[in-house]
């Protein structure tokens, strides 16, 4: 199986590309929708309006940017009770032992935008019918203008007899939480020292709720399956996929291609199945399987009738990576800010209008990041994208002008498909939206140096400073 | 006497010169990676170190190349 797959992986760079690429690459840099956003010199608005933003994650500090760009000397506080800003991107690459967790992890004051006052402490209270924020330490704050922009809540407890602190221990991983993360690469070193002595199985799964950075649990699988194939275990190792839906990726183009990608390497999907249970010390996963089953033939509609059946089923791993379920933090949740109904209001997640990304029911509220209940939207490049949408937007609404900026659900997924390769799944709320005039299911090796090496200076010098 | 050509006619000659190249670069580059990435990457170095090593060797031949390129761009079309 391996040298089949050393077969099909990609090419390094095809004549073809290569032309086309350079082709393009002005115009690509200077105007594709993978880099550029509208950051042009205006004159600066005064104002006196107090804005408060909750969560200094890559979503508040880019928004915090982005107005301190659009306003002079603006009042802009930013409440988030962690000090450390990690650049979550790179947690995969830190799983497959191509960076360090320090290459990730930055003081929160590193990152914060000239002028902008940080509270460190939670919000524990959001009262938008009174303007009012609560912190833990019991202090009230008032705002004018609220962004909300706390990301979202890692739920290792939802899964039966799993806790955080278990990641590193027993064979369990998740590259979304960072000490996780840190701990996977040598996980992957001893897996694959066994695997070359006896068979070994591995499980990758995914929750049933909304996630952030939807391909990180296929990113840590194809770089788990290259990793054993280039120490020579893998022809040992099986390899599992699960997950509660019934595709490989949300759209027809890429769902076709990552699909291709699991038969090349041999990588099974199991679909319907979700994690509901762990056992760490037996190193069993336990997960609910929804199926269906032929019933009795139905003449009126000429069909049989099909009958939906639940069933348990239970699997041991040596090495069992978990991406969690996902929710709002309770605050959020427990607020009038959150959807009041649907898979939205079940995760807490908050009710702005998909497009100017201001809140349904409270004009003065905007919302970014993974926290917003947009049909996509919970990645890196899609807060590039949202960012100068609500710093516009809010600007707008304080000059008392109509809110003409549009988010339109862009999300981008650098789907890591192997060391060197990765595949550049764009799309929007549209469909498929490459910036490039290159076929997006390809494997490439440039989208792996953009990965690797563009990508962090870009959020660093460019995102978070408000200039891209 | 050598007389100087116009600057439009620079910029003109100098494009013409830059695509060729960019071209000739496109047509050497491909195999030229494909020869010495699986080499590289095969390096006796904990995984995946190599990989990490054929990226900064490919990205470094990429940059001479442009340099190339524009050294000679100057040298032969600008004038």
């Amino acid at each position: 199986m391996p040298e089949d797959v050393l077969k099909d992986m990609p090419k390094d760079l095809s004549r073809r590309d290569m032309l086309k690429l350079l082709t393009v690459v002005g115009a690509a840099t200077g105007s594709s929708s993978l880099f550029a956003t509208k950051n042009e010199e205006r004159p600066k608005y005064q104002t006196k309006a107090k804005i408060v933003i909750v969560g200094g994650g890559d979503a508040g500090i880019t928004i915090a940017s982005r107005i301190n760009n659009l306003l002079e000397n603006p009042d802009i506080t930013i409440i988030d009770p962690n000090m450390t800003h990690y650049y979550q991107p790179g947690q995969t690459l830190v799983a497959g032992g191509v960076w360090k967790l320090d290459d990730i992890t930055f003081s929160l004051n590193s990152v914060l935008p000239e002028g902008v006052k940080l509270i460190n402490d939670a919000a524990t209270v959001l009262d938008p019918d009174n303007n009012q924020i609560k912190i833990a330490s019991g202090e009230i704050i008032s705002y004018d203008y609220m962004v909300l922009a706390t990301g979202l809540e890692l739920n290792f407890q939802a899964i039966k007899g799993l806790k955080r602190e278990d990641l590193g221990t027993q064979g369990i991983s998740s590259i979304y939480a960072w000490e996780g993360a840190s701990k996977t690469f040598k996980m992957l070193q001893n897996l694959a020292k066994k695997g070359k002595n006896e068979k070994i199985k591995t499980i990758f799964t995914h929750p049933k709720t909304a996630i952030k950075c939807g391909g990180a649990p296929k990113k840590i699988m194809n770089l788990t399956e290259h990793y054993l194939r280039l120490e020579n275990a893998r022809d040992k190792a099986e390899i599992d996929f699960m997950t509660p839906g019934g595709k490989y990726f949300g759209l027809p183009l890429y769902n076709e291609a990552v699909k291709k990608q699991f038969q090349e390497r041999g990588q099974k999907a199991n679909f319907h199945h979700e994690l509901i249970a762990v056992d760490s010390q037996a190193k069993i996963a336990t997960f609910r399987h929804e199926y269906e089953v032929q019933g009795a033939y139905d003449k009126e509609e000429e069909e049989y009738e099909m009958i939906s059946k639940v069933k348990e089923v239970t699997m041991e791993y040596d090495f069992l990576h978990v991406t969690p379920p996902m929710k709002a933090h309770d605050v959020v949740k427990n607020s009038p800010l959150s959807w009041q109904k649907g898979n939205n209001g079940a995760l807490g997640l908050i009710e702005v209008d998909s497009y100017t990304l201001q809140h349904k029911r409270y004009p003065n509220v905007f919302g970014a990041g993974d926290v917003i209940g947009t049909m996509y939207g919970k990645t890196g490049g899609s807060v590039r994208k949202q960012a100068p949408v609500v710093a516009e937007n809010l600007v707008a609404m304080i000059k008392g002008e109509d809110l003409k900026q549009r988010y339109g659900g862009y999300t981008v997924c650098p789907l890591i498909t192997g060391y060197g390769s990765v595949m550049l799944a764009e799309f929007d709320y549209e469909g498929v939206a490459a910036s490039f005039p290159l076929d997006p299911k390809e494997q490439r090796w440039l989208w792996w140096l953009l990965k690797v090496y563009a990508l962090k200076p870009m959020y660093f010098h460019g995102m978070l400073k408000g200039r891209m | 006497m050598r007389r100087d050509n116009s600057i439009g006619v620079k910029i003109l000659k100098s494009i013409l010169f830059f695509i060729a190249a960019v071209v000739v670069a496109v047509i050497i580059t491909p195999p030229i990676f494909s020869l010495f990435a699986p080499i590289i990457r095969a390096l006796p170095m904990e995984t995946p170190n190599s990989f990490i090593v054929a990226d900064y060797i490919g990205m470094i031949f990429m940059a001479l190349e442009g340099l190339i390129i524009l050294k000679y761009t100057k040298k032969w079309a600008w004038r």
